[in-house]
């Protein structure tokens, strides 16, 4: 990862505009490629740049599936609610990148047949040569290195609307997902994934956060996942590579009321859950607050062939859950290391359950719940979700006078608080 | 187990093999190029097949299976409404099926024609019936398999092409030209191929096998759209369970 470049500000880069001017900062060579003002269109502006440069989008609807294969770049729109990507419905994806250390920041990009924003790192990997079966993709150095989203806005995209794929080192904040059948955020299949989901929100989606086999440093925090039939669901399944999922941490999150029947339906599996860990070891679920969820609050289950192991359930406060704390993983006979500790709640399945599966001490359960997952039930087609409003556009003194996605930022959980609603 | 979803990964191939226990297909020509690895645009089409035709709603088809080991062939041709989850068809086949000259179906019951049984029902009192009706049993009945794969061509959700690109097998494989269309034949894991026409990515023609090799089958979507499919009025329509002696013994 470059260090530090992306926190760079000269705003003048921005207000420049126009003609790959040369820019202050570490680089000068670095360009501003203006759309549509140097070129007509952002795939053109993507294939002229190189690694440093901004493609800097003026306000418009622009119908284009944009693959960005140069490292080191920027794409960023003038105004985050005003520079759309629309996709029609027949684009794949509104950016497929598969090129390290690029950042997409402040611009909707929705109504394509997969995802909003994709990381592939197959193709950035590969060379865009395809997979070779003797490679594990997501692990060593068989990544895409480095990718950020900042403010920008994904909804009602065929699958997900920000996916990151066999990809390390990122940062996905200040991003708001809305109207996807599947997650609106997607981290899967890398060891050690190294990333950062933060300040974002997640709505109206089948799932706010899945994270399949996605292990190693990766945090989920300050942020909000409402009205999606599932909240947050880490887990592990053997149909991606590197299972099981290891080392997630969920934390400072507000997660409200996730079992809207008006949210794109989940076809296998259920509804109504805020925080499922799915088979997942090592996990910390950390001062959450999860409210309004008619069938559990947090969940520790188990996913495929997977058990959990040594989850650490932590200083969250639930309320009005069918169950606020659960630990059902089919097919276990002990506790495996899973524990709660210092959670505010009020019905849980084993009953007492931080007496029976403690963090300290032993653990003295005698039996594990059965859980039945009850059908998600039927949902909107996602084409027909409502799109979200404005959202809070790209502050200029965040605005980076040099491209690419920058260092994924520490994280301190000393800092972090149960959110209010 | 307890799945919270099962990941969108197992593409037609897998659920086709899922549904009727199918695996392993068809050969590539001789003499044609060695397959290669997709790419993420070619993968990419793959894994809008099933939501495309899902979409569509349905299709005119054909379908032509071999079972090897005992010779028995099924030819079906018939129309499939995948949002409905129904189909007809007529029918055609020697050794396990034959007999059965049409048959209706939806998730629940499968509806066989067997103009033979006619005077025999008739003789006890269903002179109106000419449908037999029994739930379905993909792993028992040839035909049930066929009517299976035709209805797994379609999928309420897109598949992902990442995990399409890394499942062993999947490959470009060629270009062919099927039904004066070109086409590109993309392989899905080990056994199954979709052939899609270059100009608009649309399915063409499926063709698979099950996993010892034995029951190739190639599906062919002639007509795509919103298909109305009649079902057999009630009054000719029996249960198998009003007459288990007659049904067992010609079944």
């Amino acid at each position: 990862m470059k260090a530090a470049r992306a926190i760079a500000v000269v705003i003048g880069c921005l207000a420049g505009g126009a003609v790959l001017v040369s820019c202050g900062g570490d680089d000068a060579t670095s360009r501003v490629i203006s759309v549509p003002g140097d070129v007509d269109t952002i795939a053109q502006a993507v294939r002229s740049a190189k690694s440093g440069d901004i493609v800097l989008i003026a306000a418009g609807t622009y119908h284009e599936s944009v693959k960005v294969d140069r490292a080191g770049i920027t794409i960023r729109g003038e105004d985050r609610n005003a520079v759309v990507l629309d996709g029609k419905h027949d684009l794949a994806n509104g950016f497929l990148v598969t090129a390290n250390d690029v950042a997409i920041e402040n611009l909707t990009v929705h109504s394509f047949t997969q995802n909003g924003v994709v990381f592939n790192g197959i193709e950035a990997a590969s060379g865009g040569k395809g997979v070779d079966k003797n490679v594990v993709y997501g692990a060593g150095d068989a990544v895409l290195s480095g990718y950020r989203t900042s403010y920008v806005t994904a909804y009602n995209n065929g699958l997900y609307g920000i996916y990151a794929f066999a990809s390390r080192d990122g940062l996905i904040e200040h991003t708001y997902v809305s109207g996807h059948p599947d997650s609106g955020i997607y981290i899967g299949q890398c060891k050690p994934c190294n990333a950062v989901v933060r300040n974002s929100i997640a709505e109206t989606n089948a799932i706010g956060y899945y994270g399949t086999n996605a292990s190693g440093n990766v945090y989920v925090i300050d942020s909000v996942f409402t009205r999606n039939r599932l909240g947050i669901a880490p887990n592990s399944q053997e149909m991606e590579k590197l299972a099981p999922q290891e080392e997630t941490v969920v934390a400072g999150n507000l997660v409200i009321d996730n079992d809207n029947p008006q949210a794109p339906k989940i076809l296998m599996g259920f509804s109504g859950g805020g925080i499922a860990v799915g088979g997942g070891t090592r996990n910390t679920i950390l001062r959450n607050r999860v409210e309004g969820h008619d069938v559990m609050g947090i969940g520790v289950i188990s996913m495929s062939k997977f058990l959990p192991e040594n989850n650490r359930i932590e200083g969250n406060v639930l309320a009005d859950n069918g169950v606020d704390l659960l630990y059902a993983p089919d097919g276990a006979r002990e506790a495996a290391g899973n524990c709660f500790i210092g959670n505010t709640f009020v019905v849980s399945s084993p009953e007492n359950i931080e007496t029976v599966l403690p963090c300290e001490g032993k653990p003295t359960l005698a039996a594990i719940p059965k859980f039945l997952a009850p059908p998600g039930g039927d949902g909107p087609d996602y084409r027909d979700i409502p799109p979200p409003g404005s959202q809070t556009t790209m502050p200029t003194a965040a605005f980076a006078t040099i491209g690419g996605s920058g260092d994924v930022p520490v994280v301190d959980l000393g800092a972090v608080r149960v959110p209010s609603r | 187990m307890i799945e919270i979803r099962r990941r969108r990964c197992a593409v037609a191939a897998l659920v086709v093999s899922c549904v009727v226990g199918l695996v392993s297909c068809g050969n590539d020509d001789e003499g044609s190029p060695e397959p290669r690895p997709l790419t993420v645009e070619e993968a990419t089409r793959l894994a809008e097949v099933q939501f495309d035709n899902y979409d569509t709603g349905g299709a005119r088809f054909e379908v032509a299976t071999t079972f090897t080991a005992t010779n028995d062939t099924l030819y079906m041709s018939g129309v499939v409404d995948w949002k409905n989850h129904e189909g007809r068809a007529e029918v055609r086949a020697t050794g396990a099926e034959a007999g059965i000259t049409e048959v209706w179906w939806n998730e629940n019951v499968v509806l066989e024609r067997r103009p033979s049984l006619d005077p025999v029902l008739a003789g006890l009192g269903y002179e109106s019936v000419r449908y037999l009706a029994r739930p379905p049993a993909t792993s028992t009945r040839q035909i049930d398999r066929a009517i299976a794969i035709v209805m797994a061509l379609a999928s309420e959700e897109r598949q992902n092409p990442v995990l399409i690109q890394q499942e062993e097998g999947s490959a470009f494989v060629r270009e062919d030209a099927l039904r004066e269309s070109d086409v590109e034949v993309l392989r899905y894991g080990q056994r199954n191929q979709y052939w899609l026409n270059l100009v608009d990515a649309t399915l063409m023609r499926f063709d698979g096998n099950s996993a010892s090799g034995s029951a190739p089958i190639v599906v062919d979507l002639l007509q795509r759209g919103t298909q109305e499919i009649p079902r057999p009025q009630n009054a000719e329509v029996l249960s198998i369970d009003a007459v288990p002696e007659i049904y067992e013994s010609i079944s």
